[in-house]
């Protein structure tokens, strides 16, 4: 038997052990690898940096955990750089599970730079719609939003005394995995120029870059990797970080693996059983 | 009346948005708003659907002892007993956010998660580069994939700027042809909704 | 190891979950059921917030009686689970497709066809600049012409095309290995270090 057939011929079950071996060993023993920045990172760093003092900013983390491990880091990352610049924040969002994370990432953050319910941020309910919503806010942002997510009226949050629409609010910090930016852009950024900037998962980045060469989207933090850059950016090292070693090697992983796989169909080997043939 | 009442609806619907966007009438600003308004509201109603449904069809799984039948009467008690918490309680009561971050977050992070394994394992067998065209999406896809991660820039310190020209100039390029064939079928199929020549999201002839 | 309750449920919801890949279990199918059962419930209980914030508390505390149209209308959809009736849940439909149509077409208009297309016409005075015109003019002949048209000179910009959408897909492919594994990365941090307390 050929290597090449042996290795078409491994219990799939083989190749899941080793890639968990392959992910865990540089969590628990880090190897310290290069991390580069990517210009889209810098330019969502810029436009936060940019800001005028005590802005408002509406953070909407629309994502499922699904994708939380992507865009939870980032959602972090750039919420502590909000608080540290003292920036007021209306945490709301497109997705039902989404409201758990902006309220997470304001209950744990918050504190940590003195922030207060109603003064600092304001946690906003789901409001069903997506796109509908974003309309909406670009319409009448007091009208969609009448209560926080604790159910306050607005009238009592002495926050929104200083937001009449959505003109008073100076940047859309959005993480998607799909088209709730798309939303942000189409209903908020294109109508009202109101900036908009954020994350999203790695499947949808390449997607964004129509949109950052356009002018549309102010930078956009690319999965785990634009999380690591925003932490070292931010001086606020977190799980992002800690996970990129790992991401290195599952990457060298599927590299071989891709390489293997076609040099055993390029040398004319018989068609690999399924990696799996062995259950 | 049943055939034609819905089309007129989407239609008067539709204009009025529409038309008041665009032709900045005033006397329709009022009816946009409020369309848009109750728009938040008919799909809350429709995001339910699916749960409607799902006790529909497990409720008829368990009474009729179908296959794997127990675990819907566990979906329907599971349903139930959280849909009670949360529309009690709201979902600011503790117990319901620490049911959902160690309950719902897991599952649903680790059910996504699954799919790393399938690629690893089908990387050996399914990426085959049978064409120069499959071979030009190897070599982006690999350059891309290192130039992500800090291997790739262990192994050449250029990975990084070469990955990121592929996603800010040919990597666009594509996807902008992409999302402005996918923009003009979206405008065309939303005229065709509003303007009632697609029917067949109405469904049935009842 | 963790001793917290949270930890080990959270830890047991994971297990539950990868016990699929040793092979089809019940553990597997406990977890599963409960995962569609609870994000089903999730759904239904933001919607209740939803329905009550924006249109029942309206109605009931300030009077605003116009809420009942779409608090009737959104009743209707259900209408069609029952034999007879179900023709009542086309009308809701209908609103919800012809405002969602409308908002679609405005938002795509502007952001994704004007704008791009203005994104697209830059000087021809650099490579970058060169590889962004072409790339997106070829692709779309390609989607628009290739099939239809025979003509010399169209088979050729659309080969360009496919050769630039190449590139797209294989830069998402390489994405989406990374976000793949990224997930993967995600619950391997939680396991052994939130509750093995082998991760530092």
């Amino acid at each position: 038997m050929s290597f090449f057939e042996f290795i078409g011929n491994v219990d799939r079950r083989y190749i899941y052990v080793l890639l968990v071996i392959l992910i865990v060993y540089p969590l628990v023993k880090p190897i310290g690898l290069p991390l580069a920045m990517s210009r889209e990172t810098r330019q969502v760093f810029e436009t936060v940096d940019a800001l005028p003092p005590n802005s408002i900013v509406i953070l909407s983390p629309d994502y499922s955990p699904g994708a939380e491990a992507e865009l939870w880091p980032q959602t972090v990352a750039i919420t502590h750089h909000l608080m540290q610049k003292g920036h007021r924040i209306i945490a709301l969002s497109l997705w039902a599970d989404g409201v758990m994370y902006a309220r997470r990432a304001m209950e744990t953050l918050g504190p940590k730079y003195g922030y207060v319910n109603g003064v600092d941020y304001v946690i906003m309910p789901w409001v069903a719609g997506r796109d509908a919503a974003v309309s909406a806010m670009g319409r009448d942002l007091r009208s969609v939003y009448t209560q926080d997510f604790y159910g306050t009226p607005i009238t009592q949050i002495p926050m929104y005394e200083d937001i009449r629409d959505i003109r008073d609010i100076a940047l859309v910090v959005s993480y998607a995995t799909g088209d709730d930016q798309d939303y942000y852009l189409q209903q908020l950024q294109a109508v009202y120029g109101t900036p908009v900037t954020g994350g999203c998962t790695a499947v949808s980045s390449p997607g964004r870059m129509p949109y950052i060469q356009s002018g549309q989207l102010s930078g956009f933090l690319s999965g785990l990797r634009g999380a690591a850059e925003y932490e070292v950016l931010v001086r606020e090292p977190g799980l992002a970080a800690a996970g990129m070693d790992a991401q290195s090697l599952s990457h060298a992983l599927v590299i071989v693996f891709i390489i293997l796989g076609n040099l055993a169909y390029l040398l004319g080997s018989k068609r690999p059983s399924a990696v799996g043939g062995g259950n | 009346m049943k055939q034609t009442g819905p089309i007129v609806v989407t239609f008067i619907a539709g204009a009025v948005v529409l038309i008041e966007f665009f032709l900045k009438i005033d006397a329709l600003k009022f009816w946009a708003d409020t369309f848009g308004k109750w728009q938040l509201v008919f799909v809350a109603f429709a995001s339910a659907l699916g749960a409607a449904n799902l006790i529909r069809i497990h409720a008829n799984r368990a009474t009729q002892k179908r296959s794997d039948w127990p675990y819907s009467y566990l979906l329907l008690g599971a349903l139930g007993a959280w849909t009670i918490l949360g529309v009690l309680k709201g979902p600011q009561n503790t117990n319901y956010d620490f049911l959902y971050q160690n309950l719902l977050q897991p599952l649903s992070a680790t059910l996504f998660s699954v799919n790393s394994f399938y690629i690893a394992s089908a990387a050996y067998r399914s990426f085959r580069v049978r064409t120069a065209e499959a071979a030009m999406l190897l070599v982006s896809a690999v350059i891309v994939m290192l130039s992500n991660v800090g291997i790739g820039t262990a192994i050449w310190k250029g990975f990084p700027e070469l990955g990121g020209w592929f996603m800010r100039v040919p990597n666009a390029a594509g996807m902008r042809g992409i999302i402005i064939g996918a923009a003009l079928g979206a405008i065309a199929i939303s005229l065709r909704v509003i303007l009632g020549l697609e029917r067949s999201q109405y469904g049935g002839t009842e | 190891m963790s001793t917290n309750f949270g930890v080990w449920l959270a830890a047991l919801a994971t297990l539950s979950m990868y016990s699929y890949l040793y092979k089809d279990n019940a553990f597997f199918k406990i977890g599963e059921h409960i995962f569609i059962a609870i994000a089903a419930g999730h759904t239904v209980v933001m919607g209740w917030q939803t329905i009550k914030g924006t249109a029942w508390t309206p109605l009931t505390t300030k009077g605003e009686y116009l809420w009942l149209v779409p608090l009737i209308g959104g009743a209707l959809l259900y209408g069609r689970f029952f034999r007879g009736i179900g023709w009542v849940s086309r009308f809701p439909l209908g609103f919800l497709m012809g405002v969602g149509a409308a908002i679609t077409l405005r938002g795509q208009l502007q952001s994704s066809f004007i704008l791009q297309i203005r994104g697209t016409m830059l000087p021809l005075n650099s490579l970058d600049n060169i590889v962004m015109v072409v790339g997106t003019v070829t692709t779309l002949v390609y989607f628009f012409f290739a099939v239809q048209s025979q003509r010399a000179g169209v088979a050729q910009l659309a080969m360009i095309g496919r050769w630039t959408m190449m590139i797209a897909f294989g830069a998402a492919y390489g994405n989406t290995v990374m976000a793949r594994m990224s997930l993967l990365i995600g619950r391997m941090q939680f396991l052994f270090g939130k509750w093995i307390y082998l991760i530092k």
